[in-house]
């Protein structure tokens, strides 16, 4: 870990294990799906609806249509160059951990790790102290809740300021402090993260109002005649986006539990 | 418009900029409770392609290496002596080593339990027409015969050492892996249903270890004392197990490290792990676990 983001992080993860109302309330960030993706979802569904003018609606919609193509290519990216570099969360790297270089596996020094006092990071630790680690806790660079949130928050930017200021703020403060705070993700993987976002939205905004918009305000008009229709629609991919497409690929991995099962049992 | 130019350099810079930040891309390996130290012990450059399973005798570590198409064996320099090469299509899974210096293998792609005599002499003890498709773990029993499992027939058979073939059991899904203790009780890797049975005569299989003791895919086993080793290549882990001490994790691994496959212990108590890092490029490694004193332990 580059030695600017280790020591802003030791410095943050230092805020936990000391008071527990501090450390329940970034468990409940973390946790909780209203309060985590609550401001970034009602931020989208405030913008799907934003502008009095059919000029601004259309636009605010285009907008959002973005955001929402942008979160799959988000989460594609950040998932694709954590496959790439494996590199596992920090409170995984408290442990003794070697990595491989040109053929040879070599110690690096363990960080630090403050325990937050709330149940979930405590049972975790005690897990990971016995050697069960989560798949996922394994690639932690680049953060995929700070692309995601991030880009979500620069996309309500175009659509309203306001809007946009107040998710960023929340991201920043509440999700991913609680994620740094919590030993989940390193200023470094916050940052790669926000790159990815950052880059994602300079290609794919300018694209919204400009070559894309043909096809984007043939959906936007789409919607406009089926309000109902596109209203269900709407709910259901900010509800999903929001919840960074976790419940889909649980759903797609149960799919793929149930045609193994079925498989096997047609091989026996 | 004018983010035209950006719309492609910015990416680019974005994947140019990746190894500045020096992150591993080849792999880890993390170790909880700081119990064992690990060591790579051979790479490809060693000479072997992809080592499947392995087996310690007489001071020597044997690989079934089944990218190489051969039997190797790992000397104390590092190098790799090739015993046996076989046929671009075979694909030795697993491997035993008798007292006598006699290794018998099993293959995954070409079926049958292949033997190769201490002269060398490779011959096919018993073959796909006897009903071993696609044979995958391999035990020598204390009574003087081999077990085999086959993935495709779902059972385990019982070869003779002069080739006669017998139904041990039905309705395994992929007898991966077997292994007797000082006890004679038999342990049976099943990696389709993510099962460990331990087998006692005339009683009842019983599960020892299953999904909801938190194991995936559980790919091949040891013994060593009253403990059984056992990789789990889904979850990159390598695994100890007693009936006092439970269920223990011993090192977890990423990368190019996760693909843990075959697993034996050496009679110092060293515990050797192949990896399978990407089968057909030919790229794996041997590592060896050994678990530190306790003084050590503490002082760390």
């Amino acid at each position: 870990m580059l030695n600017w983001s280790q020591s802003l992080y030791l410095w943050i993860n230092g805020f936990a294990g000391h008071w527990p109302i501090l450390d329940e309330i970034q468990a409940m960030v973390l946790t909780n799906d209203l309060i985590k993706g609550g401001v970034a979802g009602a931020g989208l569904i405030a913008a799907w609806y934003w502008g009095r003018s059919a000029e601004v609606q259309l636009a605010s919609r285009r907008t959002v249509l973005a955001i929402f193509l942008g979160c799959v290519a988000v989460i594609g990216t950040t998932k694709t160059i954590s496959h790439l570099t494996h590199f596992p969360r920090p409170y995984v790297l408290s442990q003794e951990t070697l990595v491989l270089e040109h053929g040879e596996l070599r110690a690096i020094d363990a960080l630090p790790f403050q325990v937050p006092l709330d149940h979930k990071s405590q049972d975790r630790f005690a897990d990971l102290r016995s050697g069960t680690i989560e798949k996922n806790d394994l690639e932690s660079f680049p953060s995929d809740h700070a692309g995601f949130f991030i880009f979500v928050s620069i996309g309500l930017c175009f659509v309203s300021r306001w809007l946009g200021g107040l998710s960023m703020f929340w991201t920043l403060v509440f999700v991913l402090g609680s994620k740094v705070m919590a030993g989940q993700h390193s200023p470094l993987d916050i940052v790669g993260g926000a790159l990815v976002a950052v880059i994602w939205s300079l290609v794919l905004f300018p694209w919204s109002q400009s070559w894309g918009r043909r096809f984007l305000d043939r959906v936007v008009q789409t919607s406009l005649a089926y309000p109902s229709l596109a209203s269900v629609l709407v709910f259901l991919v900010t509800f999903e986006a929001t919840a960074t497409f976790n419940n889909t690929h649980q759903v797609l991995a149960a799919g793929k539990q149930m045609y193994k099962l079925w498989r096997s049992s047609h091989a026996l | 418009m004018r983010f035209k130019p950006l719309l492609f350099v910015l990416p680019v810079l974005a994947v140019l900029a990746l190894p500045a930040l020096r992150l591993p891309r080849e792999g880890f390996a993390v170790l909880p409770q700081n119990r064992w130290t690990v060591s790579v012990v051979a790479a490809n450059t060693s000479g072997f392609g992809a080592p499947d399973g392995l087996a310690w005798h007489a001071g020597q570590l044997y690989l079934a290496d089944e990218g190489g198409h051969a039997i190797d064996v790992l000397e104390a320099d590092g190098r790799v002596r090739r015993i046996v090469q076989g046929p671009n299509n075979s694909s030795p899974e697993d491997i035993v080593v008798d007292t006598d210096g006699t290794i018998y293998f099993s293959d995954d792609d070409l079926g049958g339990v292949s033997k190769i005599d201490p002269a060398g002499k490779l011959t096919m003890l018993a073959g796909p027409e006897a009903g071993l498709r696609s044979t995958e773990g391999i035990v020598l029993t204390p009574w003087n015969t081999i077990l085999v499992g086959d993935g495709e027939a779902h059972r385990i058979f019982e070869v003779t050492k002069s080739g006669g073939v017998t139904v041990f059991a039905k309705y395994v899904k992929k007898p991966e892996s077997m292994v007797f203790d000082s006890l004679q009780r038999l342990y049976l890797a099943d990696n389709e249903e993510c099962v460990i049975y331990r087998i006692e005569r005339d009683k009842p299989w019983r599960k020892i270890l299953t999904k909801r003791d938190g194991i995936s895919k559980p790919e091949s086993l040891a013994i060593h004392g009253d403990a059984l080793y056992f990789t789990d290549p889904v979850a990159g882990r390598i695994h100890r197990y007693t009936d006092q001490g439970g269920l223990e994790t011993l090192a977890v691994l990423g990368g190019q490290l996760q693909n843990v496959q075959g697993i034996t212990v050496a009679d110092d108590g060293s515990v050797y792990v192949s990896i399978q890092s990407n089968l057909k490029r030919l790229k794996g490694y041997v590592i060896r676990l050994q678990e530190r004193v306790p003084s050590e332990v503490s002082s760390r």
